[in-house]
């Protein structure tokens, strides 16, 4: 008789040789950032990039996150989900997120390259907003942060 | 009001025998955590020790390490830290932050 | 104070310590002073130490070391562990079970109904006071 215990194939915590992140994440969950400036804000994931790293926008309307690109292993990822399911994220890549090489400023004049990004976060967050549209407790939900409490337990708490 | 994001440990002492130890890790009691299945969930966690760099400023030093293992049956954890900690730290708590996280 | 539960047959328990923590139990023998067997919905027949169970003021009439079966239809047709279940003592379980198995978004939505509860409690209190 053969033994099913030994036959399980043993889950690998290695990265995959193509980059690709452990996918945890889904697409429009809500996950909760762990570090960094936006630490403890509840943000949606929007897309698995290569080398583990999240998507995930705000929106920056709700709670000042803009879109950016954050490491999945510094998230938790909720079991809320928002339907982004008809999302255009077509505009969204690496060159957006690039950093213009530091000349004098300009006050008062916003850079192209900035424009630019401006115009892709709202595009991509008007979308997000439309599927919030009924919901107002979860726009407050998402506006809200996340912070742990003395006698809190994360090794046994659901998200 | 920033957010609390790490969970509460307390820094226990070196590993240890009877009459030698091992400085270069440390063992870590984390609030919360009894049994060495709930100790689990903090393996691979980053842990750090904010310290007052010196008597007269208030000017804030970080050590940063990780859990590397669980330690007895009680809960306690192992950590490896990038320099080793003050024995005279003994007993202070330590931040045990929640990533990275493993799903 | 004169003792109200005792360790006797038939007696409603709760599990309060290890893997099966929180079930239900009724003592069916008295092995020792110390130790008892017990048995319930989902918890196979053992012996098990006193220290281990919590004594509840609910009694099943069973004959002594009843046979799964029958114990099952006893507790069945007089509804001890329903009876429990109603009571505040019960619930409270319940409801702690049911806390923990709660989502962020749902921990939120809890704080956020508090938060509410409080507003009106505080508005109608306000007014009391207000009065006087």
């Amino acid at each position: 008789m053969k033994i099913q215990r030994f036959t399980v194939p043993r889950p690998t915590h290695k990265a995959s040789s193509t980059g690709e992140c452990k996918a945890h994440v889904r697409p429009g969950q809500v996950v909760i950032i762990l570090s960094g400036g936006f630490a403890g804000k509840r943000v949606v994931a929007l897309k698995n990039l290569p080398r583990g790293f999240l998507l995930v926008s705000g929106p920056y309307k709700i709670n000042g996150v803009p879109l950016r690109r954050v490491p999945a292993s510094r998230v938790i990822p909720t079991s809320t989900l928002v339907d982004i399911s008809k999302i255009d994220l077509s505009q969204v890549s690496d060159a957006l997120f690039k950093k213009e090489k530091k000349g004098r400023k300009v006050i008062g004049k916003r850079s192209a390259s900035f424009e630019n990004f401006c115009k892709v976060q709202s595009t991509v967050d008007t979308q997000i907003l439309s599927a919030l549209k009924d919901q107002p407790l979860l726009k407050k939900y998402l506006d809200t942060k996340f912070s742990l409490v003395d006698g809190d337990k994360p090794h046994e708490m659901k998200f | 009001m920033p957010a609390r994001l790490y969970v509460k440990g307390t820094f226990l002492g070196f590993r240890r025998s009877l009459y030698s130890q091992r400085c270069s890790t440390s063992l870590i009691g984390v609030e919360g955590v009894k049994t060495k299945s709930d100790a689990r969930f903090y393996l691979g966690k980053r842990v750090a020790v904010v310290y007052k760099k010196s008597s007269k400023s208030d000017q804030c030093g970080m050590i940063w390490g990780k859990i590397v293992a669980t330690h007895g049956n009680s809960g306690v954890v192992r950590a490896k830290f990038e320099s080793n900690l003050n024995p005279r730290w003994m007993g202070r708590t330590v931040r045990v932050m929640m990533y990275p996280y493993k799903a | 104070m004169v003792f109200q539960r005792f360790v006797q047959i038939g007696r409603l328990s709760l599990i309060n310590f290890g893997k099966q923590q929180g079930k239900v139990v009724v003592i069916l023998d008295i092995v020792d002073k110390n130790r008892v067997i017990v048995e319930g919905p989902g918890v196979p027949r053992r012996v098990l130490s006193v220290k281990r169970i919590t004594l509840t003021p609910h009694v099943v009439s069973i004959p002594r070391g009843v046979r799964s079966g029958l114990l099952l239809k006893k507790l069945e047709e007089q509804k001890t562990v329903e009876l429990f279940q109603q009571s505040s003592w019960g619930k409270k379980l319940a409801h702690m079970e049911r806390r923990k198995e709660l989502t962020d978004f749902e921990r939120f939505k809890v704080a956020h109904l508090k938060r509410q509860r409080a507003m009106l409690i505080n508005k109608a209190m306000g007014k009391l006071r207000a009065k006087k």
